[in-house]
C-alpha cells in the first residue's frame, strides 16, 4: 500500500538551453532562421513583417491589408490559391499583433515543393482585387458587429482608449472605418510594410535546411529590390495618466472588467521580479486573484493578470468577466489583492511554489520545434540575446520575498491603474 | 507509427504508454468513460459540474493544483457529451507527482460542501459567459433538443438549465462518483521520455490498491433517425440572421463514418469548399458558412451553419444550401476533389498528433473507441473511401425527415 499522505520528492526541472540566434542570409539581405526537430514530417515557415496595427495610418488598414493578401496575386486568382492550399491539406495562415504581421505556411513536408509557387506569390505579388476586397469588407463588418455585442470585446477597446489615446498602440475599430479604406491604400501599405527589407523568415520542423534552399530559390525568381519606408510610429506627445470609464450594456448578465497600468519590458533587469510578482497576483490558476475571486467567492469562471510586453511599451493587464451583480464586489477584491501584494511579504511556501511553476512552464515552452520557434520569434522581435531565457531561469530561484514586495509597491499601486467596465453594475 | 505499450491492472484500469525520447515533458491523460449522455433528464450538467469538483481535494490530498504547481506542472480537463477527460503535463522528472495526485482522486474525493457551493457558482458564471451572455451562444442549447428526441444528447454538457446546477446536492455528487469514477471505467495514457516497465511499476504502486468496481453498464435509449423535419425560429438581439441545419448521421465507429466526415469537408472545409465558394464567394448570400460533423460516439450530427448576408432572407439562403446538397446527391465527387479532402484529413490528423499531450489524449480516446492502434490505422480508413460512398451517404443523410433547422432571426434586420 502506498503512503498517500506523503508527496513524492520533487526535482527542479532541467536548465533552459541557450538558443543561438544565428540566421543565414537568403536573397540579398533577408535573415532566415531554422529550427530543426520534431517526430512528424511537418514544417512551418513564418515570414514576419513590420506591419502590425502600430503602423495604421487609418484604422484597420494593417488588418485589412493582411486579410486580403491571399485574395489574388500576379500569377494566381484567390480561388486558385485556395484550391492549391486546400488540395495539399495545408494552410497559409495570417496573424497580426500590435508590432508585427506574419504570413505562415503550415504543411506536411512532402507537399512543400507543390506550394512554394503560390506561397511566394502571396508574399511578394498580391494585387488586392476590388471584388474580393468588397466581399472582405462585408464579411469583416459582419464579424465586427457580432464582436461589438460582446462585453469583453468592448471592454478591451475601452481600456485601449483609456491607456493609449494618442499612441499608435491605441486600438481603434468601428464598422464605419472600413468605408474609408480603398485597395490603393492597401497596396501602398503593402509595399512599405510587407517589404522583405524589414522582414525575417523562420523555418521550423523537419527538413528545414532543404526547405530554406527551396524557399530561397522560389523567392529569388520573383523578388526584385524595391525601396520601402516604415511609417513613423513615435509617440512623442503621448503620456500615460490613469483614468476610469464605465459603459453600460442593457441586460448584460455579466460585466467585463479590465485594469491596466504601465509595466517593465523584458530587457529591464527587474523584469524577472515583476514577472514573478504578476504570477503571484494573477498569472496562474493558483494565483491570488483566481483563488480569491473564483475559487473562494465563485464570482467568475476565470480571472487573470498578465504582463503584455509590446516592442515599445509594456503594461500590466487584469481582466475578467463576472456576474453583473458582483461587479463592485469583484473590484473591491482586486484592489484588496493589489494592496496585499504591496504590504505583506509573500510567504516562503507560495514563493517556492511559484518559482517551481515558472521553471516547469519554461521547460514546456521550449518543447518541440514549433514552441521553440515562438520563443525565438519573441527573442528576435524584442532584441534579446541567445542567453536570455537561460539567465532568466537562473535568476528565478534567487528572488526574495522582499524584492517581490518592493516591485509590487511600485507596479501594483492602484493609483497607476486605469479601469474599464462594460456591462451592468 | 505511434507505438503503445498496453497494460491492465487487476482492478480493471487500462494503461497506455508511449515513449518519446525527444521531449523533457511528460503527459498523463486520464479519460473517464462518463459524459453528459450518462446524466438523467432531471439532473443535467452534472458530469461537467463534477469535473470541477475533481479539483476540490481528494481523500488524502487537500488540494489538487498546489502540489502540481510545485512540480512545475499544468493541468486541465474537459467534459463532452461522451467523456470526461483530465490531463497533466509536467517535467518528466516529476512524473510521480502526477500519478500520486490522479490516483488519489480516483480512489476517493474529499466531498467538501464548500467546494460544491463555490463550483456551483463558478459553473453558473461559465454558463452565462459562454452560453447566455454571447451573441448566438445559446444555439446548441436550442438545437440539441430539436435533433435528439430520446437520446441524452438532447441536452448540452453545460446542462439544460441553470436550475439543474443550482439544485445539485452533495448526495448527488457522491452517487455520481460511486457510479462512474473507478479504475474499470478509466483509461490512463502516458506519453513522454519514460521507461515503459519502470512507469508501469510506478502506476502499479499508486493505482493497484484502488478497489475494483463493476464498470457501469450503459443502457441509453436509441435515437431513431428520420424523426421528421423540424423548424424553429428564434428572435434574438444579435446583429445578423443565422441559419443552423443539423442532419442525423452515423455514429463514430460506423463503417460509413469516415465517408460522412469527408462529405462534410467537401462541403465546408476551406475556402475552396463547395458551400464557401458558391454561397460566400460567388453568390454572396452568406458572409460565412461552415460544415462539420459532431463526431459523437452514438448517433451523430452533420451540421451546416452560416451567417446570412443582410440582403438575404431565410428562404433564399436555405434554398441555396439545398441546391448545393442536391448537387452532391446527384453527382459524385471528382477524383481531384476526393483526393483533396483525403489530403486535408491526413494533414489535419498529422497536426492533431503533434506533442506528447495530443498523443496521450488521442490514444486514450481511441482505446475507448476500441483500440489505441486506431492512431495508426485511421488514415487508411479514410484513404479507402470512394467517391461512390460519399455520393451514397449524401443521398442517405440529406433527407428532410432527417433535418433540424434553427433560424436565429435578428431583431436588427
Amino acid at each position: 500500500m502506498p503512503n498517500r499522505t506523503i508527496a513524492p520528492l520533487l526535482a527542479f526541472p532541467k536548465a533552459i538551453p541557450e538558443l543561438p540566434i544565428l540566421p543565414e542570409t537568403i536573397l540579398e539581405n533577408l535573415s532566415c532562421y531554422t529550427l530543426e526537430g520534431g517526430s512528424e514530417d511537418v514544417l512551418k515557415i513564418d515570414v514576419v513583417f513590420k506591419a502590425g496595427t502600430l503602423y495604421d495610418s487609418y484604422p484597420l488598414l494593417a488588418n485589412t491589408t493582411l486579410g486580403n493578401i491571399k485574395e489574388g496575386t500576379a500569377n494566381f486568382t484567390g480561388r486558385e490559391i485556395a484550391e492549391t492550399v486546400d488540395f495539399f491539406g495545408s494552410q497559409i495562415q495570417t496573424d497580426i499583433s500590435y508590432d508585427r504581421a506574419e504570413i505562415t505556411l503550415v504543411t506536411q513536408g512532402k507537399h512543400l515543393v507543390s506550394l512554394l509557387d503560390v506561397f511566394t506569390d502571396v508574399l511578394l505579388l498580391p494585387v488586392f482585387p476590388e471584388k474580393e476586397f468588397a466581399q472582405y469588407v462585408k464579411r469583416s463588418k459582419s464579424q465586427l458587429s457580432v464582436n461589438l455585442e460582446k462585453v469583453e470585446f468592448n471592454c478591451r477597446l475601452l481600456l485601449s482608449e483609456l491607456m493609449f489615446s494618442g499612441h499608435p498602440y491605441r486600438e481603434q475599430v468601428s464598422v464605419s472605418a472600413y468605408d474609408a479604406l480603398t485597395t490603393d491604400m492597401l497596396r501602398a501599405f503593402h509595399s512599405n510594410h510587407f517589404s522583405l527589407n524589414d522582414a525575417y523568415v523562420l523555418i521550423s520542423g523537419r527538413g528545414t535546411a532543404t526547405a530554406k534552399d527551396a524557399l530561397a530559390a522560389a523567392l529569388s525568381a520573383k523578388w526584385k529590390a524595391q525601396a520601402s519606408s516604415l511609417r513613423d510610429t513615435s509617440a512623442a506627445n503621448w503620456q500615460y495618466s490613469p483614468s476610469e470609464k464605465r459603459s453600460r450594456k442593457a441586460d448584460a448578465l455579466q460585466s467585463a472588467i479590465r485594469m491596466g497600468a504601465p509595466a517593465l519590458s523584458r530587457n529591464h533587469p527587474d523584469y524577472p521580479l515583476l514577472y514573478l510578482a504578476n504570477m503571484a497576483l494573477g498569472g496562474y490558476f493558483g494565483s491570488r486573484l483566481m483563488q480569491n475571486i473564483r475559487e473562494d467567492k465563485g464570482y467568475t469562471y476565470g480571472i487573470g493578470s498578465s504582463i503584455n510586453v509590446l516592442e515599445d511599451a509594456a503594461y500590466l493587464l487584469i481582466s475578467t468577466q463576472v456576474g453583473a451583480e458582483v461587479t463592485e464586489a469583484t473590484l473591491h477584491e482586486i484592489r484588496f489583492e493589489l494592496q496585499r501584494m504591496q504590504t505583506a511579504a509573500i510567504d516562503a511556501a507560495e514563493l517556492q511554489r511559484i518559482k517551481r511553476y515558472i521553471l516547469g512552464n519554461l521547460v514546456e515552452s521550449f518543447d518541440g520545434p514549433f514552441a521553440t520557434a515562438d520563443r525565438l520569434k519573441l527573442m528576435i522581435n524584442h532584441r534579446l540575446d541567445g542567453g536570455y531565457f537561460s539567465r532568466f531561469a537562473q535568476r528565478i530561484p534567487h528572488i526574495t520575498a522582499e524584492e517581490i514586495t518592493a516591485v509590487s509597491a511600485e507596479f501594483f499601486n492602484e493609483k497607476r491603474f486605469s479601469l474599464a467596465v462594460v456591462g451592468e453594475w | 507509427m505511434i507505438h503503445f505499450h498496453k497494460y491492465t491492472l487487476p482492478n480493471g484500469l487500462r494503461i497506455l504508454v508511449h515513449v518519446d525520447e525527444s521531449t523533457p515533458i511528460v503527459a498523463i491523460n486520464t479519460l473517464y468513460d462518463v459524459g453528459a449522455r450518462d446524466e438523467t433528464p432531471d439532473k443535467t450538467g452534472f458530469a461537467h459540474l463534477f469535473e470541477h469538483l475533481m479539483f476540490g481535494g481528494s481523500i488524502h490530498i487537500p488540494q489538487f493544483d498546489t502540489p502540481l504547481q510545485e512540480a512545475g506542472g499544468n493541468n486541465n480537463a474537459f467534459t463532452s457529451n461522451d467523456i470526461t477527460n483530465y490531463y497533466v503535463t509536467l517535467p518528466v522528472e516529476n512524473v510521480e507527482t502526477a500519478l500520486w495526485l490522479e490516483s488519489d482522486r480516483m480512489l476517493n474525493l474529499a466531498f467538501s460542501p464548500e467546494s460544491l457551493e463555490v463550483q456551483r457558482k463558478v459553473v453558473i458564471e461559465e454558463f452565462k459567459q459562454r452560453y447566455l451572455n454571447q451573441p448566438y451562444g445559446d444555439v446548441w442549447l436550442e438545437l440539441r433538443p430539436m435533433a435528439y428526441k430520446t437520446h441524452p444528447y438532447r441536452w448540452a454538457t453545460i446542462g439544460q438549465s441553470i436550475a439543474h446546477i443550482e439544485d445539485a446536492t452533495l448526495e448527488d455528487v457522491k452517487a455520481f462518483f460511486a457510479a462512474h469514477y473507478n479504475p474499470a471505467n478509466a483509461i490512463l495514457s502516458i506519453a513522454g521520455n519514460v521507461d515503459p516497465e519502470r512507469i508501469f511499476q510506478q502506476v502499479e504502486h499508486w493505482y493497484a490498491d484502488i478497489p475494483a468496481k463493476v464498470k457501469p453498464r450503459r443502457n441509453l435509449p436509441a435515437e431513431q433517425p428520420n424523426k421528421g423535419y423540424e423548424l424553429k425560429t428564434l428572435l434574438r438581439n444579435v446583429p445578423q440572421n443565422a441559419l443552423y441545419m443539423a442532419w442525423s448521421m452515423p455514429e463514430r465507429m460506423h463503417p460509413d463514418y469516415p465517408a460522412c466526415d469527408l462529405l462534410s469537408d467537401l462541403l465546408g472545409q476551406g475556402k475552396a469548399s463547395r458551400l464557401y465558394e458558391a454561397l460566400v464567394k460567388n453568390q454572396a448570400l452568406f458572409t460565412s458558412i461552415s460544415c462539420y460533423v459532431t463526431g459523437s460516439i452514438d448517433l451523430g450530427l452533420l451540421v451546416i451553419s452560416g451567417m446570412l448576408d443582410p440582403q438575404t432572407d431565410f428562404e433564399t439562403a436555405r434554398a441555396a444550401v439545398m441546391e448545393i446538397l442536391a448537387n452532391v446527391r446527384q453527382t459524385a465527387a471528382s477524383p481531384k476533389e476526393l483526393q483533396k479532402v483525403k489530403n486535408q484529413f491526413e494533414s489535419n490528423y498529422v497536426f492533431s498528433q503533434l506533442g506528447v499531450l495530443n498523443k496521450a489524449m488521442n490514444a486514450a480516446f481511441f482505446e475507448l473507441l476500441g483500440d489505441a492502434e486506431l492512431a495508426n490505422t485511421l488514415t487508411a480508413h479514410y484513404a479507402a473511401v470512394e467517391a461512390e460512398d460519399i455520393h451514397r451517404l449524401a443521398g442517405q443523410i440529406f433527407q428532410d425527415e432527417n433535418l433540424s433547422e434553427l433560424r436565429i432571426q435578428s431583431t436588427h434586420v
